[in-house]
């Protein structure tokens, strides 16, 4: 009878240690499910990054394009600038402009005379 | 057991690995980056402008040019043929001079050429070198598959071989860099050539630049900018006048310089033959040397001036002192010191000396100065050291040591003889006469622009050689000459000119030859406030011997146009 007493005891304590644990295991449930929520938002913000870093990566790589394309059209103004300087240049030669001025119809002068405040004081 | 076996086999492969992995990241690590930096990192050399050159009107005389270099790619250039004519006939013109027809054999020769070039096993052949702008435009609108353009910045000249001699000219050296070579080129190279830059940038398999990447980049720092004293138009005169009157007088080279006597500014320097910096290596190497300052030759009677303002200087003659040696030759030793024209006026005095150029009043003159004052005359005016001038070429003769002197080399050295100068060194000591005395240091570079500061070259004064009154009473005398000399009838009227005609034989082998001088004129007007002080020579005059009849003209010739120019009016 004992035996069934302590049995039923042993069995009642069982009953009361898994009403516990069951009691604490609700209780326990609701935070579980936070730190879940929790985490799965932390995957997803992983995996967005992770996403994110990708395109982004990919956007910086195919902009290189871009900038080569902005270096040749540097490049090709500064050339075309270079040319126009040297063709500047050469038109500014004084044999060009002796030839120009002769086209127009300029000759260097033979005789001058030099009017002076005596001269015109003579006068 | 089977299992100890398999934990041993575990352990020893996974040691191998280990010790591969440690071989290729640890101890060939530094040869894998490169490796691994030579493939995705591309550095290039930005190569940086030479400065600019210009006048002192602002007109550019040296820049940079974009040239093109046309390539061929034989692994990727398709219809050789049809290209190689093509390409031949736009750029075989180029090679001709304005008064060479076309030649076919030429023209299918360079055809063969460029087909020979474009079969080659290569993946890049030169085809041609230095192609204008427009050049490549021609070429840009055949849309040809497998050519294409590098371009590089070539040296121009725009005034071609005007003032060729001052500015020198840009070549290559020993390792391909751009090297400047005689006058301002050579002298101001290091200014000029700046500091090229370096772009490295990663690169992905097509050849596009990783922006994320590494990126480096230093900027090239282009080459300092010059401003000369030249007066292009200045230049334009001495050049149009010097080069007719070579040929008028049949002359083997011909000379002239123009100084600012009060800074030592060089407003004009020009020489024939001469030779065009755009193409240098089309002329002949002795053509790229400047004879006013790298050659040197007797002055003759020019130098006379100088004794004589020695003399006044030292007070051991006036301009009205009287020569009482000068009724006959002068016997020195077993030499005869005689006049030009073996007359004798006796009893001249140094004003007439100068006027009639005559050599027996000279030795009277160096007698009184005596032999120490004499040679420290002829040192105090420069003669024997380098004028410091800034052109890469410049030599200075040697003066023989005084203790080596006898009797007649101080007589002759009176009327410059027997002594040997360089133009620019006596022009330099002709202007101190000009200017009151003072020598002064010559200057083809009147300012550098270093990173946008402007850096203006002081003139500078090298010593006082004689007084004011001393360089004032020599003036007369030089005007004198003009007006009463041998050149008279040359001289422009109405202004005061102060002038000196030389008439110097040319030593050949230990002995002076009788039928080759050389004609000389140095002066500068006008005598009182001078503006230009100016050396006209020529060699070997065939029209005349005499530096009366040759160079005087040609200076006189200049001066009007300077006069013009400066607008001096006559003062008389």
């Amino acid at each position: 009878m004992v035996i069934t007493s302590e049995v039923n005891m042993t069995i009642i304590n069982n009953i009361s240690h898994r009403g516990d644990n069951l009691l604490t295991q609700n209780q326990e449930t609701p935070k579980i499910l936070t730190r879940v929520k929790w985490l799965r938002v932390a995957l997803i913000s992983l995996v967005l990054l992770c996403v994110l870093e990708i395109w982004i990566t990919s956007r910086l790589a195919t902009y290189g394009t871009k900038v080569q394309e902005i270096q040749q059209a540097t490049a090709r103004l500064t050339l075309e600038n270079q040319i126009l300087e040297s063709k500047i240049a050469e038109k500014s030669s004084l044999a060009n402009l002796e030839k120009t001025a002769s086209v127009y119809g300029f000759a260097p002068m033979k005789n001058f005379d030099y009017i002076t405040p005596q001269k015109l004081a003579a006068k | 057991m089977r299992l100890k076996i398999l934990k041993v086999a575990y352990f020893v492969i996974l040691f191998v690995i280990v010790v591969r992995l440690f071989y290729w990241q640890v101890l060939r690590f530094d040869d894998l980056a490169a490796l691994a930096d030579e493939q995705h990192l591309k550095s290039s050399t930005v190569e940086a402008p030479r400065g600019q050159i210009y006048a002192s009107d602002g007109a550019i005389l040296a820049t940079n040019k974009p040239t093109f270099l046309l390539y061929g790619e034989p692994k990727v250039v398709e219809n050789i043929n049809q290209i190689s004519e093509q390409l031949a006939k736009i750029i075989y013109p180029l090679s001709l001079t304005p008064d060479q027809t076309a030649d076919p054999v030429q023209l299918n020769a360079l055809t063969d050429q460029y087909k020979q070039d474009l079969t080659k096993d290569l993946y890049w052949v030169p085809l041609a070198r230095d192609l204008s702008a427009d050049t490549k435009t021609k070429i840009d609108q055949l849309n040809l598959t497998g050519v294409g353009f590098d371009n590089e910045l070539s040296r121009f000249y725009p005034e071609s071989s005007s003032a060729a001699h001052i500015l020198g000219f840009v070549g290559k050296d020993s390792s391909g860099q751009q090297t400047g070579y005689f006058g301002i080129e050579g002298y101001y190279n290091g200014d000029l050539k700046g500091i090229p830059g370096i772009t490295t940038e990663e690169q992905d398999a097509n050849g596009r630049t990783i922006l994320s990447g590494t990126y480096d980049e230093k900027e090239p720092r282009p080459g300092h900018d010059l401003t000369l004293n030249l007066d292009r138009t200045v230049q334009y005169f001495v050049e149009k006048r010097l080069k007719l009157a070579m040929e008028k007088y049949g002359a083997k080279s011909a000379s002239a310089v123009v100084m600012d006597p009060k800074t030592g500014a060089i407003l004009a320097m020009a020489s024939f033959p001469n030779y065009d910096p755009n193409n240098y290596y089309d002329f002949s190497k002795d053509a790229y040397k400047n004879p006013i300052v790298a050659d040197s030759y007797e002055p003759g009677s020019t130098f006379k001036v100088l004794m004589m303002a020695a003399a006044i200087n030292e007070g051991e003659v006036t301009a009205d002192t009287r020569c009482d040696i000068c009724d006959g030759p002068v016997k020195i030793g077993s030499y005869y010191i005689r006049t030009w024209n073996d007359q004798y006026l006796g009893d001249l005095t140094m004003d007439q000396v100068i006027i009639h150029s005559d050599n027996t009043g000279m030795v009277f003159v160096s007698r009184k100065l005596g032999l120490d004052k004499q040679y420290q005359y002829i040192q105090n005016f420069g003669f024997g050291n380098l004028t410091n001038i800034d052109l890469q070429d410049e030599m200075s003769p040697e003066i023989r040591p005084k203790e080596q002197w006898h009797e007649i080399d101080q007589a002759t050295a009176s009327f410059g003889q027997g002594i040997a100068v360089t133009p620019i060194q006596l022009v330099r000591a002709v202007s101190a006469i000009a200017n009151g005395g003072y020598l002064m240091e010559p200057h083809i570079v009147h300012s550098i622009d270093v990173d946008g500061q402007v850096r203006i070259i002081q003139p500078k004064v090298i010593r006082q050689v004689i007084s004011n009154q001393t360089a004032q009473t020599v003036t007369q005398m030089m005007v004198d000459a003009v007006n009463l000399g041998e050149a008279k009838s040359f001289a422009p009227q109405g202004y005061k000119i102060a002038g000196k005609t030389g008439t110097a034989q040319i030593p050949v082998a230990g002995h002076y030859d009788p039928t080759k001088t050389i004609a000389s004129f140095v002066g500068f007007a006008p005598a009182d406030s001078p503006r230009f002080a100016m050396l006209v020579v020529f060699q070997e005059p065939s029209a005349s011997e005499w530096g009366a009849e040759t160079a005087a003209p040609t200076f006189f010739d200049i001066a009007k146009d300077l006069f013009t120019y400066y607008n001096i009016p006559p003062q008389m």
